[in-house]
């Protein structure tokens, strides 16, 4: 009688069985054992007030820390520069920010609409510029992003000047404030909450969002590998988003009593602010962004042109490589459920 | 009974690539426990090292912008410490203990108090939190997942920052996880690897190595391994193949030993050592015997039973001793019933087999049927029974000697009475040192030439020297025993103390010696008459019957008619034949001189002229008639013959020899005619008598007389007795020299020139 007969091991099938048993456990616990702990996606965000929903949500602990993390940092170039610095994995950006990086040669994909400024961003001057004609020879603070220089734009073309009729300062928008009442500068290109101190510094607004509506278009851009490696994060962001922006929808008056702190606006300050800004709930951001002959597009594109003509980007943007709606789809899914 | 198990309960081509798996995990395993307690406290000081440098740089910053006191700026840089992995949280606190900044918004203008009361636990110790004047301070909370690094600033300002070392941690874990994971999967497919090898290089021979094993096992020696190389593997295919080809061998020995045992007449028994002896072999030749080997070895048959009842104790007594006490190798004889119910005797020739501790492991024996030879050998035993009685038969003596050494190696009591000796005694002597002269040397040159082959017995009379001295005549009958190649073995003799008859003889002789010396004296004759005899043989007719007288032709009716057979011969009216003198044993103290002594009373002339008797001068011829002073010697063949005396007291002193030396030679056998004869029976068959073996005498029996008596001696025995002649210093026997009935005469054939010359006397007696 044979060996395999009598028992002396496992019959053949059983063997051949318990070898792939024995493989498909130690393949799965290598598999599991080989998951390594990823840190929390970060998002930077700078001080503009129409990204405060993702400051509610965090502050508020609306959202896993462990998976994402919102860093507000000073201001939007500084955000740009993380991103840049491969320290960020996505970012609240305005549009044209996230054309100029895209120019640049980083893979950025809008994900979603966060809001549209109809008068946060402002142009503040000096008391002595009584209308937009004194501008001419003067010198204007703006900070070195894309948003500031259309903003000068639009002011020129308001005021009927060239922009060799003025002089452009490159100053952060966090010491636009120093510079004027320097008089360094005649006014500066600035949004909220920065253009609140200045306002009660005595600086008064000359320009602002409202009066190219559509063009100020702030978005959040995800750094295209993350959006393939770490999708949950990226749903997490727009949950984030969503959390946050409900709860100020929903608590507009407890919301900005927390969010007005550190902003050096009051109260009231902040909620006229807030009044100022068009936000896009995720399923908003979807619509708008899946409809080519939405406003917010068809503005989105006029600032495309805008940048090209005036030669800030060397190309008009691909919309379709630029835009990826999947994460609100599925966030807005997930709310479904 | 459950098997344990155990290593050896998988089989090699398993368990070695499983051992050496648990191997590369074990190792791997005991690695990386040793690894992570390093790595830990690596990542702590790492951290603290990185929480350090960033806090340095921070506080530099910080400590410029504070002194602008632009409050937006500062906090918009201690929000941007949450890009700092793992900076859960980060407080500038103001020298109050509120919190001028903070990465949560909500935090900001708080006291630190209140938001430490909302820490984990181990972080609710405000001394953690304490700064220290001479620099920046990281500190390890007690969970050791927290560092707190407090910053100092101009002013009792300081920053307070709060560092998860969870996810460094959790990432160096899963590094070495990773690290110890590829360890052990290359350890694990190196494994794989050596385990292929291994069983393209060891255990797929070893499975064959283990096929032709269980070939084998199962009977199938052709089966090889034929493993190739030179390992130990292989050395073990090569011993395995050559003890397959060993056992084929003997198996094919053991087949042709089997068939020839199942076709010889032996039949091989294996007995359990038991009391039951429970057979647990029998070979298949025991079915001669009519029995089944299933049977035997299933017990539905007990061998005992086979056995005979009356041998069973005998044989099972002495297995058990043997079993007990040994020898281990032993012999029976007993009868085993067949399966037809007949009874045979078996040679049963047993060995005890025991093991190295001497324990008995069984009983083996080799059964032969000798039923044939054992009954040859009892009626052998039976015959030999009825010879040995015959042997003890006090009629005759019997032995059995050496040729050789002339020793007794066997007697009867007989002989042991004849000869005066007990037998032990008898059996440590010879014969020839009991056998006087000259017997001795005519008994060694029968001897001799019995060695030499010229003959196969003869007889002999000799005389014996008993114990006492005394000597005993005897007749002897000698034959030869040889083996195959015709060497002589053994004597079988007979010997038969005459000596009574011969004193008979003698005293008998005397008497007639007497007679004739008064039938002498008186001037008387006397004669016999036979005539049938007469008549049928042709000899002296009745008128011409012998006398004693002067006158030959006288005659006495009445003593015809009232004597018996054997009446003295007259020699005077009939010529003898010349006798010799000569006995067995001649005298040699003759006085009438060394040779014998020939005599007439009425013979030719020249007969007794040839006779040298020293008694010449008065030894004419006419004085042998008329003084017959010759006297014939003794016959010891025969009855007394009529001797020639002289009448005188002296003749025999003269003639006669001395009988001190003289010893009658034995006869050819006894015979009741001869008694007859010498009893003068009167009865017609006298001398009916066959020619003794050996004699050489051609043609027929030369007297077969029975009522014809003529010559009345010569149908004696001593007629046809081997006449012996003094030959130089001996006897010599002359077979041939026998006395015949021939052309009308007693004659004999002898022509033996130093003797005597009985044929020409013969003839010329003839008519």
């Amino acid at each position: 009688m044979s060996l395999a007969a009598t028992g002396g091991g496992l019959p053949r099938v059983g063997r051949r069985g318990a070898l792939v048993l024995l493989g498909g456990c130690l393949t799965g616990c290598l598999t599991g054992c080989i998951d390594t702990p990823l840190p929390p996606a970060r998002l930077g965000i700078n001080a503009w007030v129409g990204y405060d929903p993702l400051v509610l949500a965090r502050d508020r602990r609306l959202f896993d820390g462990g998976v994402l993390q919102v860093v507000e940092l000073a201001t939007g170039a500084e955000t740009q520069r993380h991103l840049r610095n491969n320290l960020l994995d996505a970012g609240a950006l305005t549009f044209d920010e996230v054309l100029r990086m895209r120019d640049n040669g980083l893979d950025l994909r809008i994900v979603a609409l966060l809001d549209t400024s109809r008068g946060g961003d402002v142009v503040m001057a000096a008391p002595r510029i009584r209308q937009l004609g004194d501008l001419l020879g003067q010198a204007i603070a703006v900070e070195d992003s894309s948003v500031g220089t259309l903003m000068l734009h639009r002011l020129l073309e308001a005021a009927g000047l060239a922009p060799g009729d003025v002089r452009q300062v490159n100053i952060e928008a966090t010491l636009h404030l120093q510079a004027l009442k320097a008089g360094q500068v005649a006014a500066a290109v600035s949004y909220q909450p920065l253009a609140g101190p200045m306002a009660a510094a005595g600086f008064r607004p000359v320009f602002d969002s409202r009066q190219i509506p559509g063009q100020v278009l702030d978005v959040l851009a995800v750094r295209h590998d993350v959006l393939q490696s770490r999708p949950a994060a990226v749903d997490a962001m727009l949950q984030a988003w969503q959390r946050g922006l409900a709860l100020l929808m929903l608590d507009p008056a407890g919301a900005a009593e927390s969010l007005s702190v550190g902003t050096d606006l009051s109260l009231a300050e902040y909620r006229t602010v807030m009044k100022g800004l068009q936000f896009f709930a995720p399923d908003e951001s979807l619509a708008a962004l899946s409809d080519p002959a939405s406003p917010v597009l068809q503005g989105a594109r006029e600032v495309g042109r805008l940048m090209t003509r005036l030669g800030m980007i060397r190309s008009e943007p691909d919309w379709t490589r630029m835009v990826d709606t999947g994460p609100a789809r599925r966030v807005i899914a997930a709310g479904l459920r | 009974m459950s098997r344990r198990p155990s290593l050896v309960s998988l089989p090699g081509r398993w368990m070695a690539p499983l051992i050496m798996v648990l191997f590369a995990v074990l190792a791997s395993g005991v690695n990386f426990l040793s690894q992570l307690r390093t790595l830990q406290a690596d990542v702590v000081e790492q951290e603290t090292r990185r929480l350090r440098e960033r806090l340095s740089v921070e506080q530099s910053r910080l400590s410029f912008l504070s002194t602008l006191e632009d409050a937006q700026q500062v906090r918009r840089i201690i929000g941007g410490l949450g890009l700092y992995t793992g900076m859960q949280s980060a407080y500038l606190l103001a020298p109050d203990g509120r919190i001028n900044a903070s990465i949560i918004r909500a935090d900001i203008g708080r006291g630190f108090d209140e938001v430490m009361a909302q820490m984990p636990a181990p972080a609710r110790h405000p001394e953690l939190f304490a700064a220290d004047r001479m620099g920046i301070q990281v500190r390890l909370l007690e969970d050791r997942t927290t560092l707190v690094g407090v910053a100092p600033f101009a002013g009792d300002r300081r920053l307070v920052t709060l560092v998860d070392l969870t996810l460094p941690k959790a990432r160096l874990r899963s590094t070495l996880v990773t690290e110890v994971v590829r360890e052990s999967f290359l350890l694990m497919v190196l494994a794989a690897l050596l385990a292929l090898l291994m069983h393209r290089l060891w255990f797929t021979r070893a499975s064959r190595l283990v096929r032709t094993l269980e070939q084998v096992g199962d009977g199938q020696l052709q089966a090889r391994a034929a493993l190739s190389g030179r390992d130990e593997l292989a050395s073990i295919g090569n011993e395995v193949d050559r003890m397959a080809q060993r056992l084929q061998a003997q198996q094919t020995e053991l087949r042709y030993l089997g068939s020839l045992v199942a076709r010889s007449p032996v039949v091989f028994v294996e007995w359990s050592p038991e009391a039951d002896r429970a057979v647990r072999f029998v070979s298949a030749s025991i079915e001669q015997w009519q029995h089944s080997p299933r049977d035997l070895v299933s017990r539905r048959l007990s061998f005992g039973d086979l056995v005979h009842p009356d041998d069973w104790l005998a044989v099972w007594s002495q297995s058990e001793h043997h079993r007990v006490h040994g020898p281990d190798e032993y012999r029976q004889e007993y009868r085993l019933r067949t399966g037809d119910g007949r009874w045979i005797w078996v040679e049963d020739r047993s060995a005890v087999d025991r093991d190295a501790e001497g324990r008995v492991i069984g009983i083996t024996g080799i059964l032969l049927d000798i039923t044939v030879q054992k009954e040859a050998q009892l009626a052998q035993r039976e015959q030999a029974e009825q010879l040995r009685l015959f042997y003890d038969l006090p009629f005759i003596g019997m032995a059995i000697s050496s040729p050789e050494s002339k020793r007794w190696l066997q007697v009867n009591d007989r002989l042991c009475d004849i000869l005066g000796y007990p037998r032990d005694e008898l059996l440590r002597m010879t014969w020839t040192e009991m056998t006087p002269s000259p017997d001795l040397q005519n008994n060694l040159a029968l001897l001799q030439q019995m060695k030499d082959g010229l003959r196969d017995s003869y007889s002999m009379h000799k005389r014996f020297v008993r114990k006492d001295g005394q000597l005993v005549e005897a007749e002897i009958e000698v034959r030869a025993v040889r083996d195959a190649q015709g060497r002589l073995l053994r004597l079988l003799s007979t010997v038969q103390d005459v000596t009574e008859r011969s004193r008979a003889n003698e005293a008998l002789r005397r008497q007639t010696q007497l007679l004739e010396q008064a039938e002498a004296i008186a001037g008387l004759g006397s004669w016999s008459f036979d005539p049938g005899r007469a008549s049928r043989s042709g000899g002296p007719d009745s008128s011409t019957a012998t006398s004693a007288s002067t006158r030959p032709r006288a005659r006495r009716a009445t003593s015809r008619r009232t004597s018996p057979w054997c009446i003295r011969r007259m020699w005077r009216r009939w010529p003898l034949s010349c006798r010799p003198a000569a006995s067995p044993a001649r005298p040699t103290a003759w006085s009438s001189g060394a040779t014998p002594t020939w005599g007439r009373s009425g013979g030719s002339a020249s007969a007794c002229a040839r006779s040298p008797v020293p008694t010449a001068a008065t030894g004419s011829r006419a004085r042998c008639s008329t003084s017959p002073r010759c006297a014939w010697p003794r016959r010891p063949w025969s009855r007394p013959m009529p001797s020639w005396n002289s009448g005188s007291s002296s003749a025999p002193s003269s003639c006669w020899p001395p009988t001190a030396n003289w010893r009658p030679s034995p006869t050819p056998s006894r015979t009741t005619s001869r008694r007859r004869c010498g009893a003068s029976t009167a009865t017609a068959s006298c001398c009916r008598k066959t020619m003794p073996s050996g004699w050489t005498t051609p043609g027929a029996p030369i007297w077969s007389a029975s009522a014809a008596a003529w010559p009345r001696w010569g149908c004696s025995s001593a007629t046809c007795w081997p006449i012996r002649a003094w030959s130089a210093d001996r006897w010599t026997s002359r077979p041939w020299s026998c006395c015949r009935w021939w052309s009308g005469c007693w004659t004999s054939t002898a022509r033996t020139s130093n003797a005597w010359a009985p044929g020409s006397i013969c003839r010329r007696c003839s008519p």
